[in-house]
């Protein structure tokens, strides 16, 4: 709640305050405000929460997941400084819609955080006002307003299919199979998955490189926290499919795509899209959150630490020439690009090879066998771009003059110099986080224990109190659709209806005492006509597998 | 289904095709108030009353105003100007709305919608406003939704803000850093 609080309180309040203080002030509360949560996070690890009725939930994946996109958007403060204070304020907006994107397994709450955290991007997108940036930010605002259109339908297709606007809820039929396949689609143009990616090379390389480095960092964490609430579905069927076609798609795409590249930043965009692949490989078992939030976390350290290094080379194009014997002229900037680099290739001893390990294992435990040896061999693909990358900045000689761009041919490049005057941070403030950051990713490659413990539930789960008395992590699995909870009805106007896995009986209770059995037909639904005529006031329908305490329940009022 | 329901359904499906294939943005547009429209009269037949007026105002009314706002500001009514960079790509979108209807009807027709929806109350405001305010259910998305919107104001706003004067000490100072780390 308290995390709620700090990040929508410091984006409210920033809004006006931006008036009065100077751009530089306007940062520093942005970050601050940013970190505050991040401290608070911790000292609030494993507690559960929930609030406003099982709309706003704070759990293991929220907490996760918050942790990586607050990171990301706090690194991309701590690099990026605009001339305009707006820049640290949209950042801000767009940390506030994460985390209302990771902690809510409601539906339509999860639409609106996404719009939440879209929005900021669409215009950091075009914020260096040069032909690149506006078509960045034109294709990101297209082609994400036609995705969050799609993600509304299949949002609208759920409800009519299980009568929840929940995700995780188990359904069946076409129409379910339909209502997921939609939403997975939309969520995987958040995450680039193949082929759902293409704005995601012209987006990288046309934003800032600030905003790129959120964008693949930060967006990810948001859209696969999503992701995993889902398809937090015990019946893979057909979306588990269209999972795996996306999966494969993406490896294969996003590696050889990555092969051809001459830019580092449309190197790096390439890159983001191979590695989303491989986060995909553990939504397939039921326990991969650790594994994901561990890779999403040293994605976002090693991607972060490449593309660190871009914005303070440029905002704009890194051709590779550029980069030719950077360990030399800038030996600290170097150190840290080879760090993420190598941890991006996945080689031990960086966290990178264990985050790939992890949801490979994951992949292997829910028996993806094809989709594990793909992901493998083009992992083996992915080394040689990542080690020629970084064979060019350990390499002796100078950048040539050819990979210079001429300033005001083409794109421009000149950090400061281009309209929307977004100059870079140097000196001690740039160089910190770096440290920082590569000292994290050789910390997690020699003790992945540390990063992997902090996402997994299982220590804290003494801690905190059992699953199954926290409503919204109860696995809902059957519920009652009709009538609608807090519902007005006329006695004998109306039966019970609902959903549950086929074939199973269930019982229905009214406030306490159990009224009759039914059992759930072939295709997942239920309906009960009451056996006697419920006397006027409030009712609670609950529905219970047997032998178990608890279920979902309407509570309605029979009126005259 | 009734005749009145088949008018509707035959209006909503022409006036969107119209929308789609004018060729005159302002007919469109045009097209489109008139498509809200009848999807108002739509709602109000499936008891959500308030939906429609909403949807009369805040659709018809706002936004497609400013949707006209901006065609007429850029004089982009004409929009076959420029040629068509696509063209074959006509026949591979027909087919590809026509797939995407063709999975939709056939997962809608598998499905029955439960027999009794319960008591709507004709979808007025007095229904709607407990649920929306009621601290149990929708309160925290109506939050949401309102900073949604702070979000969308504050971002257009910075989107068509024209340039500020970036003050001069500090160009050349950005300058030279860039010259040192080349």
């Amino acid at each position: 709640m308290i995390t709620l609080y700090i990040l929508g309180a410091a984006s409210t309040v920033l809004t006006l305050l931006g008036f009065f203080v100077p751009a530089r002030v306007t940062r520093w509360l942005a970050t601050g405000s940013v970190a505050a949560s991040i401290v608070y996070l911790f000292f609030t690890w494993g507690q559960r929460q929930t609030a406003f009725g099982g709309l706003y939930v704070v759990d293991p994946i929220s907490q996760g997941f918050t942790l990586v996109a607050l990171l990301g958007v706090l690194w991309a403060l701590l690099v990026g400084r605009s001339e305009k204070w707006e820049f640290s304020l949209l950042l801000l907006y767009a940390a506030t819609g994460m985390h209302f994107m990771a902690s809510s397994p409601n539906l339509p709450v999860l639409l609106i955080a996404l719009e939440v955290f879209s929005l900021p991007l669409y215009v950091l997108a075009t914020w260096r006002r040069d032909e690149p940036g506006f078509e960045a930010g034109l294709k990101y605002f297209l082609l994400g307003a036609l995705s969050a259109a799609i993600f509304l339908y299949g949002i609208a297709l759920h409800f009519g299919a299980t009568g929840s606007f929940n995700a995780g809820v188990q359904g069946s039929g076409p129409l379910y199979a339909a209502a997921l396949l939609l939403i997975l689609g939309a969520l995987a143009f958040k995450v680039s998955l193949v082929p759902f990616h293409w704005w995601t090379p012209d987006v990288y390389q046309g934003s800032p490189t600030t905003v790129s480095l959120m964008m693949a960092t930060a967006v990810k964490a948001a859209g696969f926290a999503a992701l995993v609430r889902v398809l937090n579905v015990q019946d893979q069927g057909l979306w588990g499919l269209g999972l795996g076609a996306l999966i494969a798609l993406t490896v294969i795409f996003g590696n050889l795509g990555a092969l051809a590249q001459r830019e580092s930043k449309r190197l790096l965009a390439y890159s983001s899209i191979a590695h989303a692949g491989y986060v995909g490989l553990g939504l397939y078992s039921g326990t991969g959150t650790a594994a994901i939030g561990f890779y999403l976390l040293a994605y976002l350290l090693s991607t972060g630490l490449a593309f660190a290094v871009l914005a303070a080379i440029s905002q704009g194009d890194v051709p590779y020439e550029r980069l030719r014997g950077l360990l030399y002229r800038k030996p600290l900037l170097g150190v840290a690009m080879g760090v993420g680099l190598l941890s991006l290739a996945g080689l031990p001893p960086f966290a990178g090879f264990w985050g790939k390990l992890l949801v490979f294992l994951e992949a292997a435990k829910a028996q993806q066998w094809g989709l594990l040896v793909l992901a493998l061999l083009t992992s083996a693909v992915a080394a040689y771009y990542y080690l020629r990358l970084f064979n060019l900045v350990v390499a002796r000689g100078e950048a040539t003059e050819a990979a210079i761009p001429a300033p005001g041919a083409g794109t421009p490049v000149l950090a400061g110099q281009s309209a929307g005057g977004l100059s870079l941070a140097t000196g001690r403030l740039a160089a910190w986080p770096l440290v920082i950051a590569s000292a994290l990713v050789v910390l997690l490659g020699i003790l992945p224990g540390l990063g992997y413990r902090l996402f997994s539930p299982t220590p804290f789960a003494a801690l905190s109190r059992p699953a199954s008395t926290a409503p919204a992590t109860l696995p809902a699995t059957f519920a009652i659709t009709s009538p609608s909870d807090g519902a007005e009805l006329r006695a004998g106007e109306f039966s019970l209806q609902g959903t549950g896995r086929a074939g199973e009986t269930l019982e229905v209770w009214d406030s306490g005492s159990r009224i009759a059995e039914v059992r759930v037909d072939e295709r997942g639904g239920w309906s009960l006509v009451l056996p006697s005529l419920p006397g006027v006031g409030e009712h609670t329908y609950q529905v219970r597998r047997p032998g178990e305490g608890e279920g979902p329940s309407v509570r309605v009022r029979i009126v005259e | 289904m009734s005749l009145v329901e088949l008018l509707a359904a035959a209006l909503l499906l022409l006036s969107a095709l119209v929308v789609v294939r004018a060729s005159n943005a302002v007919h469109a547009a045009l097209a489109l108030i008139a498509n809200f429209l009848v999807i108002a009269a739509v709602y109000v037949g499936l008891e959500a009353r308030f939906v429609a007026m909403t949807q009369v105002i805040v659709y018809a009314g706002a936004i497609v105003v400013l949707f006209l706002f901006v065609i007429m500001l850029l004089s982009a009514a004409q929009a076959n100007v420029g040629k068509d960079l696509l063209p074959g790509l006509q026949v591979p979108a027909i087919l590809g709305s026509a797939a995407l209807a063709g999975v939709l009807i056939y997962a809608l027709s598998r499905f029955s919608a439960p027999a009794n929806p319960g008591v709507l109350n004709g979808g007025l405001p007095q229904a709607l406003g407990p649920l929306l305010y009621g601290p149990e259910k929708w309160l925290y998305a109506l939050l949401l939704v309102g900073f949604l919107l702070l979000v969308a104001t504050i971002a257009a706003v910075v989107l068509v803000e024209p340039e500020r004067i970036v003050p001069e000490a500090r160009k050349p100072a950005a300058e030279e850093k860039e010259l040192v780390e080349r």
